[in-house]
C-alpha cells in the first residue's frame, strides 16, 4: 500500500513548526512516531498536503520535574516515558498503560506519548481502506451526511482507543498547546471534545507540546485496566483508570475514568464527591460499576468488533475492578 | 520413534529450506523482480450484488505509463470451477458482480502509483441489486437469485444415507437434537497473495504464485488462456503458508497472465491484506443440526445431520467442502445408521474454500453433543469416546476401509498425560477440561488423479538431484522428500538437491492439498530412490563380487552388510555407470488405491482415501466469568500420523494446529459483517493468536505404521488442528457447565451464555435448525 | 512532491539516497536496495514481518517514512550473518525447527536480536513480551520460543 503524495517538513524549532502549521492549517498533519498516522494515510482516511515531522524537535522529548508537576514532552517516546524514574516513582499507572499499547516492537520506540493521546478515534466503518469505504459510502468523518454506525447520530461516534487517555485524565493532567497566538494550557479532560470528526481541542495552527501531571502531596493509589481480545496488538474493548488519595482510612480524593466507549474518555464526576469520606467496600465498588454502566449507556454504539451491549457491561466491570484495585492497593 | 533400521528417517533433522529463510535469501513471489516488469492492479466491485451496465476504460488506457487494461470483454466470458458442473466464476465479470471484491477490470503500468491512478480512471456504471447474506434468507422463497441457474441459491446438495436411520432411532434410549453454528474464519497465511506472469515471444508463459498444486494451476490456466499446457509453466517459489487457502484457482492468476500477454512484458500483482482476505478464499460459515440416538451404554446407534454452508458468491471446492465435515466425522466414529444432508448455499459474500479447521459447527457440534449425552448417562467424556471411536480394520459408513488407526491410543494417551479423569471429577470453579477427537484423509479421489511421480539423477561426485512435482507451502514437504531420498540412497541430506513444483521440469503430482503430499509424493520419491538404488547395487555387486541383496547404501558408500570399511564410494559407481553406458536414473510413481468411481454428489460411496490420520486433543482452560475471557493453560495433543519421518517437523505441525484450531479457531477467529461487507478484513481486527496468549503445549506422537504410507507415515497435524477446536469448546463448556453451540467462543458470547444460563442439559442458545430442503420438481 | 536526499547506514554500508517524502522504509529497503528479506505481510504495522533495527531498536519498516530514517543505522536480516557465518539466532531457529513457511522469520529474528542485545538472558515471559508484536501462523510459537531461549545460554564472550 502506497502513501498518498505529500510534502515533508522537519522543522528544528517549535516556532518553525507552528509557522508551517499556520501556513497550511488543516491540510498539514503532525508526524510523531507515525504508528497511527501512517496507517491512516495508507487508508486515505486523511489526505494532508503536508506532513510535519517532529523528529528534530529534541525539546519535545524532555521529561522533567518542574515545581509541583512532572512535565513530559509530547514527543517523548513511549519507552522513554515508561523507563523514566520520575514517572515510575510517581505515576506507575502511566507505565502500566504504556505497557498495554500495541506491542513493544511496534510502538515502544517509535510511538510517542503525545501521539498516543492524539490517537485518531477508531470506528470499524472508518478505519478501512479507501476501496472498502467506497462500497459503503462516506460517513460523517469522511465527508458524508450519515454515520454508518448509528443512523441518527449527529456527530461521529468513533472510539477514543488510546490507553494513556483515561490515565492522563484521571491524573488531572494539563496539556500545553502552542499556536500562533502563543501557548495555552488545557486540562486533559477538556482536550477531548467528544466529537469524532474533531476529537481534540486543537486549532489548525496548534501543536500539543507537553503533558504536565501534578505531583500529589499525598501518596496516591491508582489502577489501570483494559479488556481486549488479545493481550497485545490490540486496541481496548473498554478501559478504565482510577486514581485516589486517602486521609486516614477514608477516601479523600477520587477520580474514575472509563474510556474506549465513545469519542472521549468519560469521567464519572458524581463519584468524585459522593465517594469522599467513605471507606473502600464491596458496596462502593458496585456503585462504581453501576455509575459506569449508566454513564456509557447512551454513548457506546455498535462500531467495534465487540457488541454495544457487551461493551456497556464491560465498562461496569472494568470500572469496578480499577476502583477495587486502586482502593485496596498499597499506596504510593 | 527411532527405528534402528533407519539412519536418517525418524530423526529430527533441521529442514533444508530453513537456512535460506533465516538469512532473508528465500524469495517469495512478491520478492521477484524481472527486467521491464510492470505492476498489475485489479479493479473490484465495491458492491455486494450489481449488474454491470457499462465499463469505460478509455481514460485509463490513455494514461502515460499504462501498458494494458483488460475487462471481461477480453476473456470471452471464460469461467472457472473446480468441477465441470461447478463452473460459475467468470475470470473477469462481464455482466454481473456478486460480492464485494469481484474482479471487474485490471491494468498493468510502469509503477504502483500509475497503476492506482489508472484504476481510478476506469469508470464502471453499476445497477445495484438486493443481496442475500446468510443461508436462511438465501433459500427463502422470493430471495434474490445470485446465479440464474440455481433457484433458491442452492449451489450444492449432498445426500448420504447408510443403514436404516429411522429404525435405529427406535432402539435408542436417549435421543437428542441440537443445532450448532459457526462464523466464517480465514487463513491469514503470513504471505499475502501475489502473482508474477511472464509471457514470452515463443508463445509460452511462466507464472509464479503461492499455490498448492502447480500442475493443477497450469492446467486451469491452459484451458482459460487457450495456450497449450506444455507452454504454461508454473514455476517453483517459496510459499508463505496455505492452510487450504491456496488450493483453488483464482482469477488473479488468469488476469496477470492476460496482462502480460497484452503488454508483452512481465507483470506482478501483489495483493493487499484486504484483497488476500476477500478475493482469495475464506472459511464457510455453517449451521449444523445433529440428531443423535444412543443406547444405555452410550454407543451411538443412529445419527441424522443437516448442514447449511454459506458458500459465498461462487462454487470453488463446493462439493468437497460440503462433504468433508461429514467424512471426517464418519472416519472418527463408528456409525452404522447415519444420514447426512449437506447444502452449500450461495450468498453475496466472498468465496469460501477448504480451511484447516473446516466445519467448526459440525466437528464441535458432534463433540459437544457427545458430552451432553455422556452427562445424561452419567459417564465421562473419555469413556463415551472410547465406546464409539474408530478401530483399525473397520470400514466407515460410506465404505472406506481403515487399515491403520491409532485413535484409541491417542485418546488414552492424552487422557493419561493430562490427568483428565481426575481433573474432570474434581473440578475447580471456572476451570475446565475438554477433549476433542477427529480424523482426516490423506488424499481425495479427485485430487490424486494421476498420483505422483519422481525422478532421481546423479552427479559425478556421488550427489543426487531429486525431481518431484510436490509443492512446499511451508509445512516442510521439500525436506520430507530429501530426507526420504537420503535415507534410501545412503547419501547425506546436504548432497541431495531438489527440483520441485515446476511444471516444465517436474512430473505430475496431485498437489499439496487433501493431506496427500507425504503419502503420495513421499512414496513416489521413495520408490524412485529404491529404483536408483537397485541400479546402483547392480553395478556395485559386480565390483564387490557380492549379491545385490547383501548390499547396504550408507554414508555415500556401498558395502556388503557388516563390512562398511570395504565399501565403494558412490561417485565411483556413478562414474562406472557412465563408462559402461548404463547411467543411473531412478523413477518412481505412486497412486493411492481409492475408488475412482466415487463422486462427491452423485456417488459418495467407496474407498475415499487409502489412509486416514487420527488425533485427540485435551485442553485445560480458565474462564473469567465476569468478562467471558478465557485463558488456556495446557493443551495435550496426540496424533496417529502413521510414522513420524521427522519428529521435530511433526511437533511443529501439531503446535501450529493448536494455535490455529484451538487458540484462534475457538477463541477469537471470526469475520464480522455489515450487509455483506466484511468488517475485519485485515490482521488488526481479525485476531489470530500471539505468542503471549499461547498455552503450554504437550505433543504426543502416535505411530500406527500404515501398511502403505512411506515408512508407515500418513499426515501430520490436521487432525490436531480440528480436534483442538473441539477440545477448547468442551473445556470452556466444562468450566462453566454450559454447552456452547455458537462458535468461536468470543468473550462476549461466553458472557452472554453465562448471563442467560439455561437449566438442564441444553445448548446455550436457541438457534434456527438446518432442515432438509424439499426441491420443487 | 520533490525527492529529498537522505543518508542511511544499512547493514554497515552507507547509502545516499533520493527518496520520495511519502516513501516508506519498506519500499526503500526492498525496492531500492533489494533487501527483500524485509517482508510485507500486512502493511499496517500489525504482523511484524517487516521489523528491522533502527539504531538497534526494532521498528516497523511499513510504518516508518524513509525520511525519518535519515541519519540512522538500519540492520535488516541480510545484515545479520558475518563472514559468511550465520548469527547464532539464525542457527538456533534452524536447529529448533522454528521456521516453517518462513515469512515471519526475518521479523522474528530481528526483534529477538534487539531483545538479546539489550538483555542477554531474558526470561520466557520477557521473550514472549518482546515477540508479542510478531505474528506467526505456522508454528504455534513454541519452537520460536525454544529457539530464542536456547541462545540465551550462549556465553557472549565466547561468541557463536
Amino acid at each position: 500500500m502506497r502513501l498518498p503524495a505529500f510534502d515533508y517538513y522537519s522543522p528544528t524549532s517549535i516556532e518553525n513548526a507552528i509557522q508551517i502549521k499556520n501556513e497550511f492549517g488543516g491540510s498539514a498533519v503532525i508526524l510523531a512516531g507515525g504508528t497511527d498516522l501512517i496507517v491512516n494515510l495508507k487508508n486515505r482516511v486523511i489526505a494532508p498536503s503536508v506532513v510535519i515531522s517532529l523528529k528534530n524537535l529534541r525539546e519535545l522529548r524532555k521529561i522533567d520535574l518542574a515545581g509541583d508537576s512532572l512535565v513530559i514532552g509530547a514527543g517523548a517516546s513511549l519507552s522513554q516515558v515508561a523507563c523514566n524514574e520520575n514517572v515510575q516513582r510517581h505515576f506507575p499507572i502511566l507505565v502500566d498503560a504504556i505497557k498495554h499499547i500495541g506491542a513493544p516492537s511496534i510502538q515502544r520506540h517509535r510511538g510517542s506519548i503525545g501521539g498516543n493521546l492524539c490517537l485518531n478515534p477508531r470506528c470499524l466503518f472508518y478505519n478501512q481502506s479507501f476501496f472498502w469505504r467506497k462500497g459503503k459510502g462516506s460517513c460523517l468523518r469522511t465527508g458524508g451526511k450519515t454515520c454508518l454506525a448509528l443512523e441518527k447520530a449527529e456527530s461521529c461516534q468513533a472510539i477514543c482507543s488510546a490507553d494513556t487517555a483515561p490515565v492522563i485524565v484521571a491524573l488531572s493532567g494539563q496539556l500545553t498547546i502552542v499556536g500562533r497566538a502563543g501557548s495555552r494550557s488545557c486540562s486533559a479532560q477538556e482536550f477531548f471534545t467528544g466529537k469524532g470528526e474533531t476529537p481534540f481541542n486543537l486549532g489548525p495552527d496548534e501543536i500539543l507540546t507537553e503533558i504536565r501531571i501534578p505531583i500529589p502531596w499525598a501518596p496516591i493509589s491508582s489502577s489501570y485496566k483494559r479488556l481486549s481480545y488479545r493481550s497485545a496488538i490490540d486496541f481496548p474493548v473498554i478501559n478504565a483508570a482510577c486514581v485516589a488519595t486517602f486521609e486516614q482510612e477514608k477516601i479523600f480524593r477520587f477520580r474514575l475514568v472509563v474510556s474506549a466507549a465513545g469519542p472521549a474518555p468519560i469521567t464519572l464526576k458524581d463519584l468524585e464527591s459522593t465517594f469522599i469520606g467513605r471507606e473502600p467496600s464491596q458496596e462502593l465498588f458496585s456503585e462504581a460499576e453501576q455509575a459506569a454502566v449508566r454513564a456509557v449507556e447512551g454513548i457506546v454504539v455498535d462500531n467495534s468488533i465487540a457488541s454495544k451491549q457487551y461493551r456497556v457491561k464491560m465498562a461496569g466491570v472494568m470500572a469496578r475492578r480499577v476502583t477495587q484495585s486502586a482502593l485496596t492497593a498499597s499506596r504510593r | 520413534m527411532a527405528n534402528p533400521d533407519y539412519h536418517l528417517i525418524g530423526k529430527s533433522l533441521p529442514r533444508i529450506d530453513s537456512a535460506p529463510k533465516v538469512s532473508g535469501e528465500a524469495l517469495f513471489t512478491g520478492d521477484l523482480n524481472l527486467p521491464r516488469m510492470l505492476v498489475g492492479k485489479i479493479l473490484r466491485s465495491p458492491y455486494t450484488h450489481a449488474l454491470i451496465k457499462t465499463i469505460d476504460i478509455s481514460k485509463a488506457k490513455a494514461l502515460k505509463g499504462v501498458h494494458a487494461v483488460i475487462t471481461g470483454q477480453d476473456t470471452a466470458g471464460e469461467k472457472w470451477g473446480v468441477f465441470k458442473y461447478t463452473r460459475d466464476q467468470q475470470l473477469l465479470c462481464v455482466d454481473k458482480v456478486r460480492y464485494v471484491g469481484d474482479e471487474v477490470a485490471a491494468v498493468a503500468a510502469v509503477d504502483e502509483e500509475t497503476a492506482d491512478e489508472a484504476l481510478d480512471l476506469i469508470s464502471v456504471e453499476y445497477e445495484e441489486l438486493p443481496g442475500v447474506f446468510d443461508c436462511f434468507s438465501a433459500i427463502a422463497p422470493g430471495a434474490p437469485v445470485i446465479h440464474d441457474s440455481h433457484p433458491r441459491n442452492i449451489n450444492v446438495a449432498v445426500k448420504i444415507e447408510v443403514g436404516d436411520v429411522e429404525e435405529a432411532f427406535k432402539k435408542c434410549s436417549i435421543i437428542r437434537e441440537d443445532t450448532f453454528a459457526a462464523d466464517e474464519d480465514s487463513y491469514f497465511m503470513m504471505e499475502p497473495y501475489a502473482v508474477v506472469a511472464n509471457y514470452r515471444s515463443d508463445g509460452s508463459i511462466e507464472i509464479w504464485m503461492p499455490n498448492a498444486s502447480p500442475h493443477t494451476k497450469a492446467k486451469a490456466l491452459s484451458n482459460a488462456l487457450r495456450i497449450p499446457l506444455t507452454k504454461v509453466i508454473a514455476r517453483k517459489i517459496t510459499i508463505g503458508g496455505a492452510f487450504g487457502g491456496r488450493s483453488d484457482v483464482f482469477p488473479a492468476e488468469f488476469i496477470t497472465c492476460l496482462l502480460s500477454i497484452k503488454s508483452k512484458r512481465p507483470v506482478k500483482v501483489v495483493y493487499t491484506r484486504e484483497e488476500n482476505s476477500i478475493a482469495t478464499r475464506m472459511g464457510h460459515a455453517m449451521t449444523t443440526t445433529i440428531k443423535t440416538g444412543v443406547d444405555k451404554e452410550g454407543r451411538v446407534l443412529a445419527r441424522d445431520i443437516v448442514s447449511y454452508l454459506d458458500g459465498g458468491a461462487y462454487s470453488s471446492t463446493g462439493p468437497i467442502a460440503t462433504s468433508v465435515p461429514f467424512l471426517c466425522h464418519e472416519q472418527t466414529y463408528r456409525l452404522e445408521n447415519v444420514r447426512f444432508h449437506g447444502y452449500r448455499i450461495y450468498t453475496n459474500k466472498p468465496v469460501r474454500g477448504m480451511i484447516r479447521i473446516h466445519g467448526r459447527s459440525f466437528a464441535c457440534g458432534i463433540d459437544t453433543q457427545l458430552d451432553m449425552i455422556a452427562q445424561e448417562l452419567g459417564i465421562d467424556p473419555i469413556t463415551i469416546r472410547l465406546k464409539n471411536a474408530r478401530r483399525p480394520g473397520e470400514t466407515t459408513a460410506t465404505g472406506s476401509y481403515v487399515s491403520s488407526c491409532g485413535l484409541v491410543e491417542c485418546i488414552e494417551k492424552t487422557a493419561a498425560k493430562s490427568d483428565f479423569i481426575n481433573k474432570f471429577n474434581n473440578k475447580k470453579p471456572f476451570h475446565g477440561i475438554g477433549i476433542g477427537i477427529n480424523s482426516v484423509q490423506t488424499g481425495f479421489p479427485l485430487g490424486i488423479r494421476g498420483g505422483s511421480q519422481a525422478l532421481i539423477k546423479f552427479h559425478e561426485d556421488g550427489g543426487a538431484t531429486v525431481i518431484s512435482g510436490v509443492v512446499d507451502n511451508g509445512q516442510g514437504n521439500d525436506n520430507m522428500l530429501v530426507q526420504i531420498a537420503a535415507e534410501e540412497l545412503g547419501i547425506p541430506v546436504e548432497e541431495i538437491r531438489l527440483i520441485s513444483a515446476d511444471t516444465e521440469i517436474t512430473p505430475t503430482d496431485a498437489g499439496s492439498y487433501s493431506m496427500i503430499s507425504t503419502f503420495g509424493g513421499g512414496n513416489a520419491v521413495k520408490r524412485a530412490a529404491a529404483d536408483a538404488r537397485r541400479q546402483i547395487f547392480e553395478i556395485a555387486s559386480e565390483l564387490l563380487e557380492a549379491d545385490p541383496e547383501d548390499l547396504v547404501a550408507k554414508d555415500k558408500k556401498i558395502f556388503v552388510r557388516g563390512a562398511p570399511h570395504a565399501g565403494i564410494p558412490m561417485e565411483k559407481i556413478i562414474r562406472k555407470s557412465l563408462l559402461i553406458g548404463r547411467p543411473i536414473m531412478g523413477t518412481g510413481s505412486f497412486s493411492p488405491e481409492v475408488d475412482q468411481r466415487r463422486e462427491w454428489v452423485s456417488n459418495p460411496r467407496g474407498q475415499l482415501s487409502q489412509a486416514f490420520s487420527f488425533g485427540a486433543t485435551v485442553a485445560e482452560v480458565e474462564v473469567d466469568p465476569e468478562t467471558g475471557t478465557v485463558k488456556a493453560h495446557n493443551v495435550t495433543c496426540a496424533q496417529d500420523c502413521g510414522f513420524a519421518l521427522n519428529p521435530m517437523v511433526v511437533e511443529g505441525q501439531f503446535q501450529g494446529g493448536v494455535a490455529m484450531g484451538g487458540q484462534g479457531g475457538m477463541l477469537t477467529e471470526a469475520h464480522h459483517w455489515s450487509q455483506g461487507h466484511v468488517l475485519n478484513p485485515t490482521m488488526l481486527e481479525y485476531k489470530i493468536p500471539i505468542i503471549k496468549d499461547m498455552p503450554n503445549i504437550e505433543t504426543i506422537i502416535v505411530e500406527s505404521i500404515d501398511p502403505v504410507g512411506p515408512y508407515g507415515a500418513k499426515e501430520a497435524g490436521m487432525s490436531i488442528a480440528m480436534s483442538a477446536a473441539q477440545a477448547y469448546a468442551n473445556a470452556i463448556g466444562n468450566a462453566l457447565g454450559i454447552y456452547f453451540n455458537r462458535f468461536p467462543l468470543t468473550p462476549e458470547r461466553i458472557f452472554d451464555a453465562i448471563e442467560n444460563r439455561k437449566s438442564g442439559i441444553e445448548t446455550a442458545w436457541d438457534l434456527e435448525p438446518a432442515r432438509v430442503i424439499e426441491f420443487d420438481k | 512532491m520533490k525527492k529529498l536526499l537522505i543518508t542511511m547506514t544499512v547493514n554497515d554500508e552507507q547509502f545516499d539516497l533520493m527518496v520520495r517524502p511519502n516513501e516508506t522504509l519498506t519500499e526503500t529497503l526492498r525496492e531500492r536496495l533489494g533487501l527483500t528479506g524485509v517482508k510485507e505481510g500486512c502493511a499496517e504495522g500489525v504482523c511484524g514481518a517487516c521489523a528491522v533495527l533502527m539504531d538497534q531498536h526494532p521498528v516497523r519498516a511499513c510504518l516508518t517514512l524513509s525520511m525519518e530514517a535519515d541519519g540512522t543505522s538500519i540492520t535488516t536480516i541480510e545484515g545479520l550473518a558475518s563472514d559468511g557465518k550465520l548469527h547464532h539466532l539464525q542457527e538456533s531457529f534452524i536447529n529448533h525447527g522454528a521456521v516453517q513457511c518462513g515469512f515471519c522469520t526475518p521479523g522474528m529474528i530481528m526483534v529477538s536480536k534487539a531483545l538479546l542485545d539489550e538483555k542477554p538472558s531474558p526470561t520466557d515471559d520477557e521473550i514472549k513480551e518482546a515477540l508479542s508484536g510478531n505474528l506467526c501462523r505456522c508454528t504455534g510459537y513454541k519452537k520460536i520460543l525454544e529457539a530464542v531461549r536456547s541462545t540465551t545460554q550462549i556465553d557472549p564472550k565466547k561468541g557463536a
